[in-house]
């Protein structure tokens, strides 16, 4: 498996992750531009600000989140740059639009959509054309093996949105948790709204997260986006592939503070009529080091969990 | 503006829907109870017959109905630990007959928890199915488990009474249904719309609780349902808020009851932001521009009650989410 700190970082980094795949006759000659390799026959393809897993085995290619249309056309061009292997599964992170559009591409050449029954019924509930039916619905875990490498999905309930599944690599133990942990580091949601969080179950949704890490000998979490960071050199960079199994942690520790905070907002009478947690009164020294940190968007994040406290959703 | 007018209004006028904790709720019948922020007197629960046989029970902001029959009473939400057993008091003020049915408008705890004591006198409890595996799924000792569950559509018949349940799919809370009494032709909706405004401005902005994707869908099969049933009345979930004409101060409204105008007035408030939202995205402005781009625009802006702009920021932040995602 590629080590973490040869991954491509930046476009100059690119040009040198091409060269030194150009000397390894373990990988192909050259990468697409918006390919990265994480793993031997692991791959994460690059479109408009996010990423998707992908395998590509001697026995065909298991594709994950087709993004959209014109990403998808993209992400079918780019495999067939690495592999003549058809691809022969589709498989949905979860059911939001903006990651499950445009498989009709890898459907054309008969590759099968895999998703969890939960995000099933939301494509029957809410449908969009853009959105491909699943062929395959599971409900816990499910195993898609091809040419000695596995994709393991596994549901632990509801997270973000209500079907998200958890993806692993193997042998690469590599692990994946779109849209909920990314490299390099645990970080404030990016929409303060909090609009697909489920409070009633994301605790226990991180603790079996992590005690999968540890059970599958999971070494590094992959990233499901690209954002651009600071590069500690007072410029920026693109966020890196990959990030140690610790990340998943501390992202549960972000989460368990907002929980924390409201708890104790509560207990002490410091919410307003409009259930807001009042600003003044939060303990923000525990918040600053997650990465995006903004004082203010703490009232609307802990909204959402006053709502949970009351209501139990 | 000091922060209690500015915060005050809002909640009232929003309906007061969904989780808000009473500042006054511990307080004994003695001590006189005020509106949080006021000086306004506020009684922490009381009854009002709404129709023949038909009474409206509020417990604080929250409110539940019940139908008292020759056969015994059909009960809704019990509401809370504290509010049940006063509703059970009140009821047995009007009737001897055992409560025998509980019907759930929705799984959240504010409106089904405290139920047991309808259970320990041997009510029947009845939840949209969705509800039932909500309560499975996180449980609450607080909130008894249905014991009739169903889909589409229920109906409970006691006597010479019926109350009709029809789920129209999520809207708020993934299970909610709507209630209608058959005798007085009254429609009880919790924390979707309350009567006497459907242009109220959401309780809470970032509409956490509510499934936006299917609100245009279930305000239309709810607006059908009131023309085709011919309902004019509704009885609102929750306490309903207002400014007095003369002084602006906010004040409450008394009206249990209301116009069924406030179903068409909330669909077209929920087709308007999810319409909104989705051409701003066709015609090319940015995700994050969203918001700004439909506050600068004063999108219902003279229509909302209670309208205020860092509100409509947020709410259309939800809904730029839901176009982008589906949810």
């Amino acid at each position: 498996m590629m080590n973490s700190s040869s991954m491509p970082r930046t476009l100059a980094g690119l040009a040198v992750a091409w060269l030194l795949n150009a000397c390894s006759p373990a990988t192909p000659p050259t990468l697409p531009a918006n390919i990265e390799q994480v793993a031997d026959g692991v791959y994460l393809f690059q479109s408009g600000g996010q990423r998707s897993l992908f395998l590509v085995t001697d026995d065909g290619v298991i594709v994950t989140d087709p993004l959209n249309a014109t990403a998808a056309r993209d992400y079918r061009a780019a495999i067939a740059e690495l592999t003549d292997q058809p691809v022969k599964y589709v498989v949905y992170s979860h059911y939001h639009w903006d990651r499950v559009s445009g498989a009709e591409v890898f459907t054309a050449e008969g590759a099968q959509v895999v998703a969890q029954e939960r995000c099933t019924e939301r494509f029957v509930d809410n449908p969009n054309p853009a959105v491909v039916m699943p062929d395959i619905s599971f409900s816990d875990d499910y195993q898609l093996s091809l040419g000695g490498q596995s994709l393991d999905l596994h549901y632990f309930g509801p997270s973000h949105g209500d079907c998200l599944t958890v993806f692993v690599v193997q042998p690469a133990g590599l692990m994946q948790l779109v849209d909920l942990v990314e490299p390099p580091r645990a970080a404030f949601p990016a929409n303060r709204n909090v609009p697909y969080v489920k409070p009633h179950n994301l605790r226990q949704f991180f603790a079996a997260a992590a005690e999968l890490a540890t059970a599958a000998d999971v070494t590094e979490i992959l990233a499901s986006h690209v954002r651009f960071i600071d590069d500690g050199k007072g410029g920026q960079m693109p966020s890196p592939a990959t990030a140690p199994v610790s990340v998943i942690g501390d992202q549960a520790r972000f989460w368990n503070e907002i929980y924390s905070a409201v708890e104790t907002a509560r207990n002490e009478g410091n919410i307003g009529i409009d259930s807001f947690v009042r600003l003044k009164t939060i303990d923000t020294a525990r918040f600053e080091p997650f990465d995006g940190y903004r004082k203010e968007d703490l009232p609307i994040i802990m909204r959402r969990f006053v709502g949970f406290y009351d209501m139990g959703r | 503006m000091s922060l209690i007018y500015r915060v005050l209004p809002t909640a009232l006028m929003y309906m007061l829907m969904c989780g808000l904790p009473l500042a006054a709720t511990a307080a004994e019948d003695e001590v006189p109870l005020l509106m949080p922020g006021t000086k306004m007197p506020f009684k922490l629960w009381e009854t009002e017959q709404v129709a023949e046989n038909v009474y409206a029970f509020r417990y604080s902001f929250y409110r539940a109905i019940f139908i008292v029959t020759d056969e015994g009473v059909i009960a809704t939400d019990p509401l809370s630990v504290e509010a049940a057993p006063v509703m059970l008091a009140e009821i047995r003020k009007i009737t001897e007959l055992p409560v025998k049915f509980v019907a759930y408008s929705h799984s959240h705890w504010d409106h089904a928890a405290g139920g047991q004591v309808f259970k320990d006198e041997g009510a029947t409890f009845v939840a949209q199915q969705r509800c039932a595996a909500n309560l499975i799924e996180n449980p609450n000792p607080a909130v008894v488990t249905p014991d009739i569950t169903y889909d589409d559509y229920y109906k409970i018949e006691l006597g010479d009474q019926s109350l009709e349940m029809f789920y129209f799919g999520p809207s708020h809370d993934n299970c909610l249904v709507v209630m209608l009494i058959n005798s007085s032709n009254q429609l009880f909706l919790t924390d979707i719309a309350n009567p006497p405004n459907g242009w109220a401005m959401f309780y809470n902005p970032a509409i956490s609780e509510d499934r936006p994707w299917n609100m245009v869908r279930f305000f239309t099969q709810l607006q059908n349902l009131v023309e085709t049933r011919e309902i004019e009345t509704v009885i609102g979930g929750h306490m309903s808020g207002s400014f007095d004409p003369v002084t602006n101060r906010p004040t409450i409204v008394k009206g249990t009851t209301g116009p069924a105008a406030v179903v068409q007035q909330r669909l077209e408030f929920w087709t308007a932001i999810t319409a909104a939202a989705a051409a701003e995205l066709a015609a090319g402005t940015p995700p994050d521009e969203v918001p700004d781009r439909i506050v600068e625009q004063g999108l219902l802006a003279d229509q909302i009650s209670g309208y205020d702009p860092e509100k409509m920021r947020i709410l259309m932040r939800r809904m730029t989410s839901l176009a982008l995602t589906g949810e």
